[in-house]
């Protein structure tokens, strides 16, 4: 008889017994009493977390935060699938619009009456408090914030015979011609100003959001009764897609080859562009050496920034909520929220610390910090499917900002802008959202 | 359970036309059957089928995954998929890269087994060279290929330029992008089809080649008329694995083509990406379920095509 | 005049081949290049094929970055339990599949066969929503869950135990063999080739798989070298030395596992093909 040998019955039950030993090497439980986790969408904050958890186990030796971060999109789709799950970590990092639907389904429970006195006090901006309300209740503690502010390289300013940044859209024209350098073959080698073209995901729309406030517009603006309707189909929103195809097409102070952003900025091929405050700690790591400065986005008919918090949250799954907290507040202790701003250049949420030592340290910070009279906010609106409406809108003003032929083509960009608002008002509609 | 007397011829024939009922030694060998698939059966039931078939039944709901409510809503999320200008881009990139990739990858291999078969010394070497990215995984493979198509300072563009041709704007672009796209797919799958080929020209009969030198036949009429035909079921296989994994292609779009904070990428949209955006953003679990169901349909549709073209006799 | 016509062919045919051979292996070779480039010389378009300056200062800094081992003794333990689960399930249904006749087989193999055509992602919520109830979140056993079974490995075994003799089977069952015996003691050993490249193939694949850990840990401790490097990637973009340091320190435990298994992963998959 031609059969194996013997040994082929052992080696099996032993792959069976060996695979079921390696899987039941679980995670090995620690000594601390309290173990917290923390998950945040910022790699870059990733250090300051681990700090406070190690400053903050000095004085409590017996709990023990763990802290995970994941690039922002990743971490999104990883709430998606935790939250309802009522598997996610203790204490979430994550701004408004982006937990909105969590809050209104009622995974995350409001604020304990300690947190809420605390954001309904002094120690926030208004429009923070504002935003994480929901039916009456508060949800989170502000953190740091989201504000943007133009970036301007003073080096290339110079060159260009420019000694501020621009703060009209007719300034940004000018500037941004001045600025823009071609090689011999005509082929664009910095942008004068760094426009996000393209890029998945709504950061498209949210940047163009940025001059459309100026020109008079907004994404989605309140009717009567909780309902909505697009509110960029009018002249402010012809006007700052005008301006954009302009900048790119007419007066090519941007191309899409060139790097985008931050990155961009870092690497010197753009003169300017737009973005919040963590992009002083991502250049301190990238090009220290780079000379530069910020500046209030340019006014059209009016002038305003956005305000972005991101807040901490404790989930409703957690089983040391109160632990949790106590460590939220030990993060927001004003010598911390200084720290924060020293280590990852994010904007601290708490306007009643002082920041002297940093803007003096870093001078880039101080637009970050000034609101002139009549400087408007404006935020997310937090409602379940803006961050879909505004995606979508992103795909579109991708395109049209790839056509050419909206070039002085009034009836064009008209054309472009109406059939954006139908899908953002069809969004609405779904949802029930949609008000005329 | 073995009677030991069964002459084997009998046993042979019984289990090759096994009617149900025949005889005790018959039931006996489906009892082994059943008992033997059932602990493997068990497992595909539970980490494939039922999540497939709760996700396939999804596709009729308006579900958000965060709210309990399931409204039945019909085939709506399949008329409201097809209208979707996403979803359009998404099909038709996809459609792209699944065309390109199984023709490219199909004739390159097939192209370079024939020539490594030719007997040529150092063969063995080329096999594993070109077997390399097989096994590489892709998330190095995607980080390496995002260096080498960066408009501004990667080496294929410098390439380029050395070359006296003007520089591209790979993943920017977007028909750019998707040839850049393609052109990874094919890199790395390109090894796996050249094995299976150079198998199935291995399986094929010296004296085939043989009778049709005598014959007279040319190079070109041989490959024709003997080596394509004889070759048919592996290319059916090469083509019909080729064609699920392009259909299925995400993590080089991913890795490759989707944003980064501080870095935007421009998207190629792919079936499964467009899935998990409108599952994992915006919690539209019963419409990416649908567009699940509509991928699977295609990709059955695909198959079966392929099986009749493959299959037909001439 | 033959030789030389001979001559020439071959040479035609070895600058095909090696002309392949390079386009196969430059990204390789950048990968390679530019992690041991100083980050000021990266930013100089140029086609280096060798820094000027090798360093190895990005390695240090990968090093340090994150616990690299700690990822790969994960992403062992995950493949090495998703490959002997693989070799068992795939080599028990193959083989039944392959040698036997019985009520619903095609169907089965149909079934078995076309949960391969739809990709993991997309039912991965309800698979969630399944680990969760078992509670095997943030577990080795969660991570593996997925990978326990592989449709292509039932038919690769299939095919690869079709070119056993049903003569040998026969010859066993004579002597009194029951089924799980010929399975047992004629297949498994007939099918070590075989078992051997289904093994690497899972172990590839398992090393591969990024989106689903990245889903269901909660907890660094449980990254695979995959996830480890795909959020490295994901947060450091502009930094390519350090990026293609952790490619490299990803890549190379795969390739030196693939150069000392080359003769029988190769001959592996060639029987994959065997039967067509």
């Amino acid at each position: 008889m031609r059969t194996g040998r013997p040994r082929h019955a052992g080696v099996l039950g032993l792959c069976a017994l060996l695979a079921a030993a390696l899987l039941a090497v679980a995670p090995a439980y620690g000594a601390p009493t309290v173990r917290l986790n923390l998950w945040g969408g910022f790699p870059e904050i990733g250090p300051f977390y681990e700090k406070m958890a190690a400053d903050y186990r000095r004085a409590n030796p017996s709990v023990e935060v763990s802290i995970l971060t994941h690039p922002l999109r990743d971490f999104e789709r990883k709430l998606a699938a935790t939250i309802p799950a009522d598997s996610a970590a203790d204490i979430l990092e994550i701004s408004t619009y982006a937990l909105q639907r969590f809050i209104e389904a009622g995974f995350i429970p409001p604020n304990p009456p300690a947190q809420d006195t605390f954001l309904q006090g002094k120690a926030f901006p208004d429009a923070m408090r504002l935003i994480n309300t929901y039916q009456r209740k508060t949800y989170g503690v502000p953190f740091f914030q989201g504000r943007q502010v133009l970036f301007w390289n003073i080096k290339m300013f110079q060159e260009a015979g420019l000694s501020r940044a621009p703060q009209t859209w007719d300034e940004v024209i000018e500037y941004c011609q001045k600025l823009t350098r071609k090689d011999a073959s005509g082929k664009l080698t910095r942008a004068g100003i760094s426009l996000r073209l393209f890029g998945g995901g709504s950061g498209v729309g949210e940047k163009w959001w940025f001059w459309l406030y100026p020109a008079g517009g907004t994404i989605i603006e309140q009717r009567s009764g909780g309902k909505y309707r697009a509110g960029y189909n009018n002249q402010a929103g012809r006007d700052a897609l005008k301006l954009y195809v302009d900048l790119v097409h007419k007066y090519r102070c941007d191309d899409p080859t060139l790097k985008r952003d931050a990155e961009a900025f870092a690497l010197e091929q753009a003169a300017m562009f737009t973005r919040e405050s963590w992009v002083i700690g991502f250049v301190r790591q990238n090009n220290p050496g780079l000379l530069y400065t910020t500046a209030l986005l340019p006014r059209y008919r009016r002038a305003g920034t956005i305000i972005n918090p991101v807040n901490l949250y404790v989930t409703r799954s957690s089983r040391n909520a109160e632990a949790a907290w106590d460590f939220v507040n030990f993060i927001l202790r004003p010598e911390n929220q200084q720290q924060l701003l020293e280590m990852t250049g994010w904007m601290p949420a708490r306007q009643d610390v002082s920041y002297v030592e940093q803007i003096r340290k870093a001078p880039q910070f101080r637009a970050f910090f000034e609101a002139p009279e009549g400087y408007g906010f404006y935020w997310y609106l937090p409602i379940g499917p803006f961050d879909e409406i505004l995606t979508k809108l992103a795909a579109r003003l991708e395109r049209a900002y790839a056509d050419r032929s909206l070039v002085d083509n009034p009836a064009g960009i008209a054309r472009v802008i109406e059939e954006m608002a139908n899908e953002t008002n069809a969004i609405l509609r779904r949802e029930n959202l949609y008000g005329d | 359970m073995a009677s030991v007397d069964d002459p084997a011829r009998q046993l042979a024939a019984e289990l090759a036309v096994a009617r149900p009922g025949v005889s005790r030694r018959t039931l006996g060998l489906y009892l082994f059957c059943y008992l033997g698939l059932a602990p493997v059966l068990l497992l595909f039931l539970y980490l494939r089928v039922i999540p497939i078939v709760t996700t396939l039944f999804a596709g009729f709901y308006n579900w958000d995954m965060i709210r309990p409510i399931r409204v039945f809503v019909g085939l709506s999320n399949y008329v409201e998929l097809l209208r979707d200008p996403n979803f359009q881009n998404a099909l038709s990139n996809t459609a792209i890269l699944a065309a390109g990739s199984v023709i490219l990858g199909t004739v390159l291999a097939l192209a370079l087994a024939v020539t490594v078969n030719a007997r040529v010394t150092g063969a063995p070497i080329y096999q594993l060279i070109y077997f390399l990215p097989v096994v590489t995984p892709w998330v190095p493979v995607t980080v390496v290929w995002k260096w080498i198509y960066d408009a501004r300072f990667g080496p294929l563009n410098a390439a380029l330029v050395a070359l006296g041709l003007p520089p591209q704007a790979w993943l920017v672009e977007d028909t750019l992008a998707l040839i850049a796209i393609l052109i990874v797919m094919v890199w790395k799958t390109l090894g796996y089809n050249l094995i299976m080929f150079l198998v199935g020209l291995n399986n094929i009969p010296q004296e085939y080649y043989e009778a049709a030198v005598v014959d007279g036949a040319a190079g070109g009429k041989i490959f024709r008329y003997i080596t394509l035909p004889l070759l048919r079921p592996m290319l059916l296989f090469v083509v019909v694995i080729s064609t699920i994994n392009a259909f299925n292609v995400f993590t080089p779009v991913f890795m490759m083509t989707s944003d980064i904070q501080g870095a935007a990428a421009k998207l190629v949209r792919t079936l499964v990406y467009d899935m998990w955006e409108n599952g994992f953003r915006y919690f539209k679990v019963g419409y990416a379920s649908a567009e699940a169901a509509l991928l699977l349909l295609i990709v059955l549709m695909l198959t079966l095509m392929h099986m009749r073209l493959f299959r037909e006799d001439r | 005049m033959v030789g030389r016509v001979h001559y020439l062919r071959s040479l035609a045919l070895h600058m095909i081949l090696i002309t392949a051979a390079l386009l196969m292996l430059l990204p390789f070779l950048w990968m390679l290049t530019t992690s041991l480039t100083p980050s000021s010389e990266i930013l100089n378009p140029s086609l280096r094929l060798w820094p000027d300056n090798p360093t190895l200062q990005h390695y240090r800094e990968v090093v340090q970055a994150a616990p690299w081992l700690k990822y790969f003794w994960n992403t062992l333990v995950v493949s090495t339990a998703s490959a002997l689960a693989i070799l068992l399930t795939s080599s028990l249904a193959g083989f039944i599949f392959a040698k036997y006749r019985f009520p619903g087989r095609n169907l089965l193999f149909i079934i078995i066969l076309g949960t391969a055509m739809i990709p993991f992602e997309s039912y991965m919520i309800p698979f969630y929503l399944q680990m969760k109830a078992l509670g095997w979140i943030n577990t080795y056993q969660g991570i593996a869950a997925p990978l326990l079974i592989m449709s292509f490995g039932i038919f690769f075994m299939r095919q690869s135990i079709m070119t056993i003799p049903d003569e040998l089977l026969d010859a066993a069952r004579i002597d009194g063999a029951t089924e799980f015996y010929i399975y047992r003691r004629v297949i498994l050993p007939l099918s070590k080739p075989a078992l051997g490249a289904l093994a690497i193939l899972a172990v590839q694949n398992a090393w591969a798989f990024f989106i689903w850990p990245m889903i269901v840990t909660s907890d660094r401790s449980l990254f695979t070298m995959e996830l480890g490097l795909a959020m490295f990637q994901r947060a450091f973009t502009v930094d390519y030395g350090r990026i293609t340091a952790g490619s490299v320190i990803t890549v190379l435990p795969v390739l030196v596992a693939f150069l000392i298994l080359r003769r029988s992963i190769i001959r592996g998959v060639t029987l994959a093909g065997m039967k067509g």
